[in-house]
C-alpha cells in the first residue's frame, strides 16, 4: 500500500488506518527513539514511540505527499519526540513538540543544518548514509551490515572514521584521510 | 563535541533527512510491536471519549450537508466523467510562462473481462504528460505468504500480467509507473488484488497530439487527446465575476446532458480553509453570525452556497468536485433555468499570526484581566480554574502507575473588530500540556469560550499560544450568469 492509499484509509477509517503505520513503521520509530532514549529503560522507549504514532494521528493531515513521504514525517517526529522526552527524563527545560516543529528556524540554525549536511554530503556514499542509519536511524552495525553486505567490524571503522571527519569539519578544520 | 553534533542531528528537518532515508525498514519483535500498538490505540480511545456532545453535533451536522450535496454513487460516477479537465483549472495564472495542455478524452474508461479500467488526471505541464490508470476488478491472487509479508514481487507479477504501452509519435512505447499502489482483499482464506492503480509521467517533445494506451492481456484502448491552454481559462476570463474586500469570485456554467456544470473560483492571497487541506480535518468555517453551536442549523449550512434559476428557485446538487481555488458542481437543470444565479455567503479566512500569553497557575479558581490583539478582533481572558487529579494508568510493563496533574479551564471572550473582516475563533496551545492536540472550540450560549488542558501540577504559571486566528470576512457574493457558455 502506498503513502497515499494509507492516508486514505487514515482519513476513512483512522482506526485501520493506525494499526497498518504501526505495522509498517514501528521498527523504523523504535530504532530513532532507542538510539535517543539509550540511557533510559525499555518501557520509556515503547512509551515514546506510542506518543509518536499518537503525534502522527493528530498531525498527519498535515503530510504533504509532493514534498515529502509518512516514513520521512515519522522519522522527524520519532527523533523530535524522543529529544522532547530525553529532556525530560535529564531534567532538563522540554518544548512541545508542535511548537519545535512550527517554530521559525534562526538563520543560526539553518547554517548549522547546511553545515552538518554538507560534511555528511563530503563522506560520500554510502559512509554518509551509514553514519545517518547509526546515528539518527538508531541502526544497529550488524543491520547497516546486512544493508550494505559488508563486515559488521568493516560498519563500526567506517563509522569511526566517518565521526571523526564531520567532527572535524564542524570545528571547522579541514578534513584529511587518516 | 558528540553532543553539539547529536543536537545538530535533532534539528533536520524532513526535507533534508529525505536523501538518507533507509529503504529497508527495521523490525521489532511482535511482542514489543503488538504493546506499542495496544498502548498507541488505548490513547487514541481516550481522547476520542472527550469529545463532547455538542462537537459530535456540529460533525453530524456537517457530514448531513456534506451527504445532501455529494449524494448517490452512481451520479457521483457520472459527475466523475465529466471531469476529465485539467486539474487546478483555477491556477492558469503563471508568472513562469508555463504551458499547459488540457486533455480531451477521448476512450476514458471500459469493463472487460470483469475488469474496469479508468483513465484519471490526464494533463500535461510544458513537456511532461501525467495520468494515472486505475484497474477494479479480480486482478491477482496471491498466496498467504505473499499476502503477510506485503511481497514487493506482486508489483513485478502485476506489472508482467498487465503491461501498459502507449501510442504516440507514431509508435508504442513501454510505460513504468514511479508511483503505484494496490488494494488487497482477503476473504474466506483467499487474498486477492482487486485496485491497481499506476501514476505516469512521460516527456514528450509534441504534446499536442492523440494518446493511445494499450495494457497487455486486454483487447480495449484508453485514448486521450491532448490541446495547449490557449489561456482562454485565466480565471478572471472565466465567466461572471465580483470583487469585494480584495477578494474576486468568478464563476461560469454550462449544460451538459447531465445538468448544469458551474464552476467558480475564489481568488485572493489570504488563507480560507475550503481550499486548504491543512484544516480540511481541523476548522469548520461557520455560517456568519452563528457564534454558537445552536444557533447552527443544517439550513444555514445550505445557505453558505446555493445557485438559483430565473424564478428564483434552488437548483439541487447532483455532485461536486474541488479544484484548486474553487469548486465544480453539477446541479439539475437545463438551458430553461438560465439565467442562473451563484450565491454566496461570508467566507472565512485564517491568519497567521501566533501570540503567547502567559496566566497564573490557579490553587483553584483565579480572575484574569489579559487581553491578546489579533488584527480583526480580542481575545479576553476572564478566568482560570483549576482542580487536581490523580493520573492512573499502566507503563508498558503493564505496571499501575499515579502521576498528579491539574485540569484546567480556561474561560475566555472573543470580541470582534467592527468592519468587513471580524475574528470569530483562535486555536490554542499550552507550552508543556499533558494531553490532547488543537481542536475548534465553540462558545457556549453566552459567548463564552472553554479551553480545557491538563498540566504538571509542579507549574506555576501556563504559557498559552493562540494561533491560526479565524475570522469571517464580511460580504455577500451574488453572480448572476446569463447564458450557458456554449451560447456564448
Amino acid at each position: 500500500m502506498d503513502d497515499r492509499e494509507l492516508l486514505q484509509v487514515l482519513q476513512k477509517n483512522p482506526e485501520n488506518g493506525m494499526r497498518l503505520v504501526m505495522k509498517e513503521y514501528t521498527g523504523l520509530c523504535y530504532y530513532i527513539v532507542k538510539q535517543k532514549l539509550a540511557d533510559f529503560s525499555a518501557e520509556e522507549i515503547e512509551e515514546c514511540v506510542s506518543d509518536v504514532f499518537l503525534a502522527f494521528y493528530h498531525q498527519y493531515t498535515a503530510i504533504d505527499l509532493e514534498r515529502g513521504s509518512i516514513k520521512g514525517f515519522l522519522a522527524v517526529l520519532s527523533r523530535r519526540k524522543a529529544v522532547d522526552r530525553w529532556r525530560k527524563l535529564a531534567g532538563k527545560e522540554t518544548l512541545p513538540l508542535q511548537e519545535e516543529i512550527t517554530a521559525a528556524d534562526t538563520l543560526e540554525q539553518q547554517e548549522d543544518r547546511q553545515i552538518l549536511l554538507d560534511a555528511v554530503r563530503a563522506l560520500g556514499d554510502p559512509d554518509g548514509k551509514i553514519l545517518l542509519l547509526k546515528y539518527y536511524f538508531g541502526y544497529p552495525s550488524k543491520m547497516i551490515a546486512e544493508v550494505y553486505g559488508l563486515q559488521e567490524n568493516t560498519v563500526n571503522q567506517k563509522i569511526r572514521r566517518s565521526l571523526a571527519k564531520v567532527k572535524a569539519i564542524l570545528e571547522g578544520g579541514v578534513c584529511h584521510e587518516g | 563535541m558528540k553532543g553539539d553534533w547529536e543536537e545538530m542531528l535533532d534539528q533536520l528537518e524532513e526535507k533534508e533527512l529525505a536523501e538518507y532515508l533507509p529503504e529497508t525498514l527495521p523490525e521489532v519483535d511482535e511482542v514489543t510491536k503488538k504493546r506499542i500498538e495496544k498502548q498507541t490505540l488505548k490513547k487514541m480511545k481516550k481522547e476520542q471519549k472527550r469529545f463532547s456532545r455538542k462537537q459530535i453535533a456540529v460533525a453530524a451536522i456537517c457530514l448531513v450537508a456534506v451527504l445532501g450535496i455529494v449524494g448517490r454513487e452512481p451520479i457521483q460516477a457520472a459527475f466523475e466523467r465529466l471531469f476529465h479537465y485539467l486539474p487546478g483549472a483555477g491556477m492558469y495564472v503563471d508568472e513562469e510562462e508555463n504551458v499547459y495542455y488540457e486533455a480531451e478524452i477521448i476512450h476514458g474508461e471500459f469493463t472487460e473481462n470483469d475488469i474496469y479500467v479508468q483513465l484519471k488526471n490526464v494533463y500535461a505541464e510544458n513537456h511532461a504528460v501525467h495520468m494515472e490508470v486505475v484497474m477494479t476488478g479480480t486482478l491477482l491472487e496471491l498466496t498467504q505468504e505473499e499476502y503477510e509479508d506485503d511481497s514487493p514481487d506482486k508489483y513485478d507479477k502485476l506489472e508482467e500480467m498487465y503491461a501498459l504501452t502507449m501510442e504516440y509519435d507514431g509508435e508504442e512505447h513501454e510505460m513504468t509507473a514511479p508511483s503505484k499502489g494496490v488494494l488487497t482483499e482477503d476473504e474466506n482464506d483467499t487474498y486477492m488484488i482487486t485496485r491497481y492503480r499506476r501514476d505516469y509521467q512521460r516527456y514528450v517533445k509534441n504534446v499536442e497530439q492523440t494518446y493511445t494506451v494499450h495494457i497487455a492481456g486486454l483487447e480495449n484502448t484508453l485514448s486521450f487527446r491532448l490541446t495547449a491552454n490557449t489561456g482562454k481559462e485565466q480565471p478572471e476570463n472565466i465567466g461572471a465575476s465580483q470583487t469585494q474586500n480584495d477578494i474576486t469570485i468568478t464563476a461560469k456554467a454550462d449544460v451538459t446532458d447531465q445538468g448544469i456544470l458551474l464552476e467558480y473560483y475564489i481568488l485572493t492571497d489570504e488563507r480560507l480553509p475550503d481550499f486548504d487541506d491543512y484544516f480540511t480535518f481541523r476548522l469548520t468555517p461557520l455560517p456568519y453570525g452563528c457564534r454558537t453551536l445552536d444557533s447552527i442549523t443544517q439550513e444555514k449550512y445550505q445557505d453558505m452556497l446555493y445557485v438559483t434559476n430565473k424564478d428564483g428557485e434552488r437548483l439541487q446538487y447532483k455532485g461536486q468536485e474541488e479544484v484548486e481555488n474553487g469548486r465544480r458542481m453539477l446541479l439539475e437543470g437545463t438551458a430553461e433555468d438560465f439565467p442562473i444565479t451563484f450565491h454566496r455567503s461570508p467566507l472565512t479566512g485564517v491568519g497567521k499570526e501566533r501570540e503567547t500569553v502567559e496566566i497564573p497557575m490557579p490553587e483553584s479558581i483565579r480572575v484574569l484581566d489579559q487581553t491578546v490583539e489579533f488584527p480583526y478582533g480580542t481575545v479576553t481572558f476572564e478566568k482560570v480554574k483549576g482542580e487536581r487529579i490523580e493520573l492512573s494508568g499502566q507503563n508498558a510493563a503493564g505496571e499501575e502507575i499515579v502521576a498528579e496533574a491539574k485540569e484546567l479551564e480556561i474561560t475566555y471572550t472573543i470580541t470582534p473588530d467592527e468592519g468587513k473582516r471580524q475574528l470569530y475563533g483562535v486555536f490554542m496551545e499550552v507550552k508543556g500540556s499533558l494531553d490532547g492536540h488543537p481542536k475548534q472550540i465553540y462558545p457556549d450560549e453566552n459567548g463564552k469560550f472553554h479551553f480545557y488542558t491538563l498540566v504538571s501540577s509542579a507549574n506555576e504559571t501556563v504559557t498559552l499560544e493562540l494561533y491560526d486566528p479565524y475570522y469571517w470576512i464580511v460580504d455577500d457574493y451574488t453572480l448572476v450568469l446569463e447564458e450557458p457558455e456554449s451560447v456564448k
